[in-house]
């Protein structure tokens, strides 16, 4: 019995129609598509500030949820949009102009079908799933937030999960508004969480963008305040994995983020491991970092990063990046950042297809933007996993919180032959 | 018509006929030539003695279906009380068990990437395999919902019994019996303070066989040896819960344990498990 973890990525049709992703080598129980640059090629920089992200379990619409930001690059007064989308899986453009929907209207042995039911040009999009005997069950949907702090517990799911991965944005409902606030968290217990958070202000003529990130155990969701940007708006810890769903403490909750949705991918079956590096100061690039003590072998790594050193505090610039990767071959990630304090939006995007994360400094010309840190998988280790630091700071350590999935623990001493001849039940009244 | 008397105390008439009323009639009858009514006459009235209205209880008389027409309704007594008896059997087939009755519908997990074999024991006969190899796996027969649970309350006075063994008590749990949680926990409390339930089995930490049993009322639930304590050990057993209205019994193997506090409220739901769970 294994898990089952693959990372790809594809180039969509411009017209209305299906797009069949094939080559997984399994059925995918769980798909999350990404993107952070939707219209230019792979490994291209491009300006504009993107960030999607949605998962699926099946093709039912009400179990596929998606998000997707965009700040518009050179803007002299900040133009930012954001939407939810509570029955497709990829609304890349959609709030920019470009309106496109997608939607998993078939699931096969060897990969998915992702139904565009609007769209316009080719878009780009990056994916990691996951399969395999070990994933008893996943589940998507989304809650929420309350307008006061306290425990909220997501209910009826049906199992109890090993992990969840959580995203949303600053919407309260399925529409395109205006704003940038994205979150992205990670959990498998009350002890095992992390989260960051991207944002940029509407309407500013000096832009306003900022980051956050907790990967230190404390915390699976925030938003930045779209209130007042210099704090953390939005903060919740994962309080318990519970037999039919999972709950949350809301530490922090705004007025202005009371009410917003965060949609979840709940999984059960299977090793996770939840946890922050950062890249490493010493040394010439390449840089290997090999990470152990996660326990299992990893099937699949999921790294995410704001592209800033480990802070308790709301940072400077709108920086998010979100990568994937299976094998030393396979692995892609993306990035994208819009500057604080320019007075016209200076931004950048990429999607990579060799690297597994990737951190830039946006400058006006986005072509020019330059690295500040990337790496590559190297390996999935029996313990852990080794990344290669291609590019790295001399001083600045970048934290980076990730995800490591693997198969599922097997019984010391074996399997277990449970017998039964025969049972029988009566009652009257 | 005129009234006729006939030989003893006999008169005939039509029913329209004003029946005679005078001193002396006591026992007389009255036959209505067009009606076939009878009448007796009691001393003081005519009354009908057979035939149209006259009350009749009918006994040792057989009915024919075929040769006889029922118009309008017909009067039956109901009993006084009326019993819905619910069965359930679990019985290993080639394909799979087979869950009929109460069971019908009930979660059957095995480990994953396992199917339920059929098997074939020297001494037991035909058994289903429920086999796993994984962490927090469960196998066997499973409540997890409203919708695939065998439920029932106390009030019904349920009984159930399962014959069953595990290769290896190491690291498992074993639970058999009904809870008021949907889905048991993955944990060796296996009914909290606020849980009602009787559960036969034991967890990854306990030594015995045992019988737990609470009623949600807040405090720990008891548990119970099989007389001086049976170790767990992966024997074939006899697991069996009775409940009546006032007391649950337990019993391994037909030693008994005999529960009469701190059981379940008579009408709380109770929701069936019978299985292994990995640590």
């Amino acid at each position: 019995m294994t898990l089952s973890f693959k990372t790809g990525n594809w180039v969509s049709r411009n017209t209305v129609g299906t797009d069949i992703i094939t080559g997984l080598g399994f059925q995918p129980k769980a798909i999350i598509l990404y993107s952070s640059a939707y219209f230019v090629a792979f490994d291209t920089i491009d300006g504009y500030t993107y960030h999607s992200i949605g998962a699926a379990v099946n093709t039912t619409a009400s179990n596929q949820r998606s998000l997707f930001c965009v700040s518009t690059d050179a803007a002299a007064t900040s133009d930012t949009h954001q939407v939810y989308n509570s029955t497709a899986v990829l609304t890349p453009g959609v709030a920019d102009g470009n309106d496109a929907i997608g939607s998993i209207s078939a699931i096969s042995s060897d990969g998915f079908t992702v139904n565009w039911s609007t769209i316009s040009r080719a878009t780009k999009t990056e994916y990691f799933c996951l399969g395999g005997a070990d994933l008893t069950n996943a589940a998507v949907g989304d809650l929420t937030v309350p307008s006061s702090t306290g425990n909220q517990s997501v209910t009826g799911l049906g199992f109890q999960p090993d992990a969840i991965i959580l995203f949303g944005s600053g919407n309260t409902s399925s529409a395109t508004v205006t704003g940038f606030n994205r979150g992205l968290g990670f959990g498998i217990s009350s002890s095992a969480q992390v989260c960051n958070s991207s944002y940029s202000k509407q309407a500013q003529a000096t832009m306003i963008c900022k980051h956050y990130q907790r990967g230190s155990n404390t915390a699976c969701y925030a938003l930045v305040d779209d209130t007042t940007p210099t704090n953390v708006g939005l903060e919740g810890a994962l309080v318990s994995m519970d037999v039919g769903g999972f709950t949350i403490n809301w530490t922090t909750v705004a007025t202005a983020q009371q009410g917003v949705k965060v949609a979840y991918l709940a999984i059960k079956g299977g090793s996770y491991k939840v946890g922050s590096i950062s890249s490493p100061t010493a040394g010439t690039a390449p840089v290997s970092q090999a990470t152990t003590g996660v326990g299992f072998q990893p099937r699949g790594l999921v790294v995410s990063t704001v592209g800033a050193a480990t802070a308790t505090t709301v940072g400077s610039n709108n920086q998010v990046g979100l990568g994937s990767g299976n094998s030393a071959s396979s692995r892609n990630s993306g990035y994208s950042s819009d500057n604080d304090g320019a007075a016209a939006a200076v931004t950048m995007n990429v999607n990579k297809t060799n690297r597994i994360v990737t951190m830039y400094t946006a400058v006006g010309a986005e072509a020019s933007s330059t690295v500040n840190a990337e790496a590559d998988l190297t390996s999935l280790d029996s313990n852990g996993f080794t990344l290669s630091w291609t590019t790295k700071s001399g001083t600045t350590a970048y934290e980076c919180i990730y995800l490591a999935a693997g198969d599922a623990a097997a019984v010391a001493g074996g399997p277990r032959n449970f017998q039964v001849v025969g049972a029988y039940f009566t009652s009257d009244s | 018509m005129t009234i006729e008397r006939r030989l003893g105390c006999e008169m005939v008439g039509l029913s329209t006929d004003s029946k005679p009323d005078y001193p002396g009639l006591q026992d007389f009858r009255f036959y209505e030539v067009d009606t076939g009514y009878i009448y007796r006459h009691t001393g003081a009235a005519w009354g009908i003695l057979d035939g149209g209205a006259a009350t009749q209880t009918i006994t040792g008389k057989t009915i024919s279906n075929l040769d006889n027409n029922f118009g309008d309704t017909i009067a039956v007594d109901l009993p006084g009380s009326f019993g819905y008896s619910r069965n359930g059997s679990f019985i290993p087939g080639v394909n799979g068990p087979w869950l009929g009755g109460a069971f019908g519908g009930m979660n059957v997990v095995v480990g994953a990437g396992e199917n339920p074999i059929n098997g074939l024991d020297s001494g037991e006969g035909n058994y289903q395999n429920f086999k796993g190899n994984l962490t927090t796996e469960k196998m066997g027969i499973q409540s997890t919902s409203s919708t695939n649970s065998l439920i029932t309350t106390r009030q019904q006075q349920p009984y159930a019994a399962v014959r069953c063994k595990i290769d290896s008590t190491a690291g498992v749990r074993l639970w058999f019996g009904f809870t008021s949680l949907q889905a048991l926990p993955v944990s060796n409390t296996i009914l909290g303070t606020t849980d009602s339930g009787v559960i036969i089995g034991y967890g990854s930490a306990t030594t015995n066989f045992t019988a737990y049993n609470n009623d949600g009322a807040g405090g720990a639930a008891m548990t119970n040896n099989f007389g001086a304590g049976v170790a767990k050990d992966n024997n074939w057993h006899t697991f069996e819960i009775a409940m009546t209205l006032t007391t649950v019994t337990c019993a391994l193997d037909g030693a008994s344990v005999l529960m009469s506090s701190q059981i379940p409220a008579t009408s709380t739901p109770l929701y069936f498990n019978c299985l292994v769970q990995y640590v």
